[in-house]
């Protein structure tokens, strides 16, 4: 029987020889290698996605929608629905982003119902790492009441429990997971909350404790990638997930029903009682040198200019809130958070501000430093995955919801959830997320931040150094700071769009007036 | 109807089970011929159609030969030099039937493709078309994004082409083709050989290879 697994693309890209027909003769078919076919490592990852879509897993969802200008749109219904058909090659989250997550060594967070393919997706994920199959699964962890840290990480060697006279002569018998490329843990949610703080120094520190002994987790290669899975994330299962865990998620990706027009597909493999992850082809394997190269290659896919700016202006909204505190800098969530306020009604409180312009307004928390470098390398990644030499805004527009899923959390008082036609963004997070970063770019061009920058240029004026600046030009320096400042002042109105900006223009003018001390101080 | 990369020449290969030779690998040659963007399984049947008009009896060297014209019927284009140089060495009835072209085209189908890599019989009812490449790599094509800007390079056969912002090189013949995807923008070439264009389509992901057949 032909095997119907194994179909890759048919035009098969490389570039091993430069121009791919280096002349041969009959004798080479027969000598041990006739060319030594390397393919481009991003292709290899794109090929493994079309497999996966393709053959593994019926998935004919493309949510993840690339499109030069504006994709062609069908309303259905009479509730506003809308299907668009992009113009760009465009992708199925539930695969593309587990895939991604193993390129960069990530950490990603299958969540669904059950019986959608989030365990067989992850254990593709462990087979594409070189592992077998069986190897794969047995190294499942399976969430559960019960679960203590010595079932997940090992147990202490009796022998050495009775003779040691120390801990450190104690030796562990680590269970093997613990250093395999790819760490599955399935439903995560129904761990104890002891056994989770000791998943969470492994997710987060990279090592394992046991009696006194060490075990890091990462393998040969350096890249590591875990997949949790739950079946909510919005509190459900047997014990909350503690904070500190559910953060450490890189992303956050929602399983995807099945499609009823697939049931051919899903009775043949019934019939053929085939497992995907038993037919991945060889091709698509990637060796550990492989994966240290596929992330490096990843990390050095730029990010230009003008999507740091936008990307810069984006995070600004999130963090202030007006009246959070009184100190200028105190204005923030998270003084009201640490201090056991309501987020929700420190906002409602700000009559002042457009609660629908005001951006912030619609958060009740400001975005982590984890959660920016997140998304900085997932933007690269997926650039990269499509080939691009650099990361574009539709890169980090379609990563922003996956990533932002259970980090930037929706202010429920706000209108936009609370009454009218968008209340189903309250039940839509990814929806919402892609929705507040498009709003953030709208308002980004319209008040011309692209075309005029001046606290940037300030910025950047430091940045070039205070060797040979006079005492007058960091006098006028410090002019130009006031003014923007007083501009700010004029205004009226506040939003955390600017706050980012006015706590920069207080840094700079600490710079150059203690500058400008030492400068008269030594004339 | 979706279309899909492939070659008009290729649409009745042989057909047929190759016979195991003493010494000889028969399934490393398939993988040789795979690493080298061929067909493994298009370079059986190939192999199997010649072996089987081959006389008893036949030395482990002709079959080698035989191996090199099969592998470059299953779309090796570095085979393409030795199989026309050896075709002569194996006999009429072999060679043809692993290519899969009529024993009595052999001879002009060879004189032909001396000079014009993109030649088989059937060309000018195809109206000059040879082969589809690229493809939307959703349907396990090469391509992301639809094939424009095609030029000349300087190799005969060889032309580049832009999918999005990455250039490819195409490489093809009667019966193979090959993609290189290329790590900047190609300097245009002048071509050699006989002068066959890409042409590209804003509705497809393929790109054809055409030779303007006289009328």
């Amino acid at each position: 029987m032909a095997d119907r697994w194994h179909k890759l693309s048919q035009a098969p890209t490389t570039s091993a020889s430069g121009d791919g027909t280096a002349p041969m003769t009959a004798a080479d078919l027969f000598r041990d290698s006739a060319e030594t076919v390397v393919v481009p490592l991003d292709e290899k990852l794109r090929q493994t996605y079309y497999w996966i879509v393709n053959r593994a897993v019926i998935s004919p969802y493309y949510d993840v929608e690339f499109s030069s200008g504006a994709p062609l749109a069908f309303t259905l219904g009479d509730a506003g629905a809308e299907l668009t058909l992009p113009s760009e090659a465009s992708f199925s989250s539930n695969v593309l982003l587990p895939l991604l997550s193993f390129a960069v060594g990530g950490k990603c967070l299958l969540i669904g119902g059950p019986g959608r393919g989030k365990t067989t997706v992850a254990v593709l994920m462990g087979v594409l790492a070189g592992s077998t199959p069986d190897d794969v699964r047995r190294g499942v962890q399976q969430g559960q009441p019960q679960l203590t840290i010595s079932d997940l990480v090992g147990i202490p060697l009796p022998r050495d429990l009775m003779n040691a006279a120390s801990l450190a002569e104690v030796g562990v018998a680590w269970r093997d997971w613990l250093s395999r490329p790819v760490k599955i843990v399935d439903e995560y949610n129904r761990i104890p909350t002891k056994t989770q703080s000791a998943l969470l120094t492994m997710v987060a520190e990279g090592y394992v404790e046991s009696h006194d002994q060490l075990r890091k987790t990462a393998p040969a290669s350096g890249v590591e990638s875990w997949f949790f899975t739950a079946n909510d994330d919005a509190g459900g299962g047997t014990f909350p997930v503690i904070q500190a865990l559910r953060d450490r998620m890189d992303v956050t990706v929602p399983a995807a029903g099945f499609n009823s027009r697939f049931l051919d597909e899903l009775i043949t493999r019934v019939e053929a009682g085939e497992k995907p992850e038993e037919h991945v082809p060889a091709e698509l394997i990637f060796a550990a040198d492989e994966q240290t190269a596929m992330r490096a290659a990843i990390r050095a896919v730029p990010v230009p200019a003008d999507v740091r700016r936008r990307l810069e202006f984006f995070l600004s909204h999130f963090e202030f809130v007006q009246g959070g505190g009184r100190r200028f800098e105190y204005r923030t969530k998270d003084t009201v958070t640490t201090a056991g306020g309501k987020v929700a009604e420190t906002i409602e409180a700000n009559s002042g501000a457009d609660l629908m312009a005001d951006l912030g307004a619609q958060t009740l928390n400001g975005l982590s430093v984890r959660a920016l470098q997140t998304l900085i390398v997932y933007a690269k990644a997926v650039a990269w995955f499509r080939g691009r030499d650099a990361v574009s805004l539709a890169d980090v527009a379609a990563m922003v919801p996956f990533v932002l899923r259970g980090k930037l959390l929706p202010n429920p008082t706000h209108p936009r959830f609370d009454v009218g036609v968008e209340r189903e963004l309250s039940t839509d997070l990814m929806s919402w997320l892609s929705d507040l970063f498009a709003e953030s770019c709208r308002q980004y061009d319209a008040l011309g931040r692209g075309r005029k920058d001046p606290v940037g240029e300030l910025l950047a004026q430091l940045d070039a150094g205070l060797d040979g600046v006079s005492a007058v030009e960091a006098s006028r320096r410090l002019t130009a700071i006031e003014a923007r400042l007083r501009a700010a002042s004029a205004s009226g109105k506040l939003y955390g769009r600017d706050f980012d900006d006015l706590t920069a223009l207080k840094y700079l003018h600490q710079r150059y007036t203690a500058y400008l001390r030492w400068v008269e101080g030594r004339a | 109807m979706i279309r899909r990369p492939g070659h008009l020449a290729d649409t009745e290969p042989p057909t047929g089970v190759p016979t195991d030779v003493a010494g000889l690998d028969l399934e490393r040659a398939g993988r040789n011929v795979e690493a080298a963007g061929g067909s493994a399984e298009r370079f059986r049947h190939a192999l199997a159609a010649g072996q089987a008009a081959l006389p008893a009896g036949a030395s482990t060297d002709l079959v080698v030969t035989l191996a090199g014209i099969a592998g470059w019927r299953a779309g090796v284009l570095g085979l393409r030099g030795d199989a026309l140089a050896h075709l002569a060495d194996v006999p009429p009835a072999a060679a043809a039937a692993a290519l899969g072209i009529p024993e009595t085209e052999l001879d002009a189908f060879a004189e032909r493709q001396r000079v014009d890599r993109f030649w088989w019989p059937g060309r000018a009812a195809a109206r000059g078309y040879v082969c589809a490449v690229g493809g939307f790599a959703g349907l396990g094509g090469a391509w992301t994004a639809p094939p424009v800007d095609a030029r000349p390079l300087d190799d005969d056969g060889s032309v580049a082409v832009r999918t999005g912002q990455r250039w490819w090189r195409v490489d093809a013949d009667v019966w193979g083709s090959r993609l290189v995807a290329l790590d900047r923008e190609p300097r245009p070439g002048h071509g050699a050989g006989v002068t066959a264009s890409l042409l590209t389509f804003a509705e497809s992901y393929l790109a054809w290879v055409y030779v303007p057949e006289p009328a």
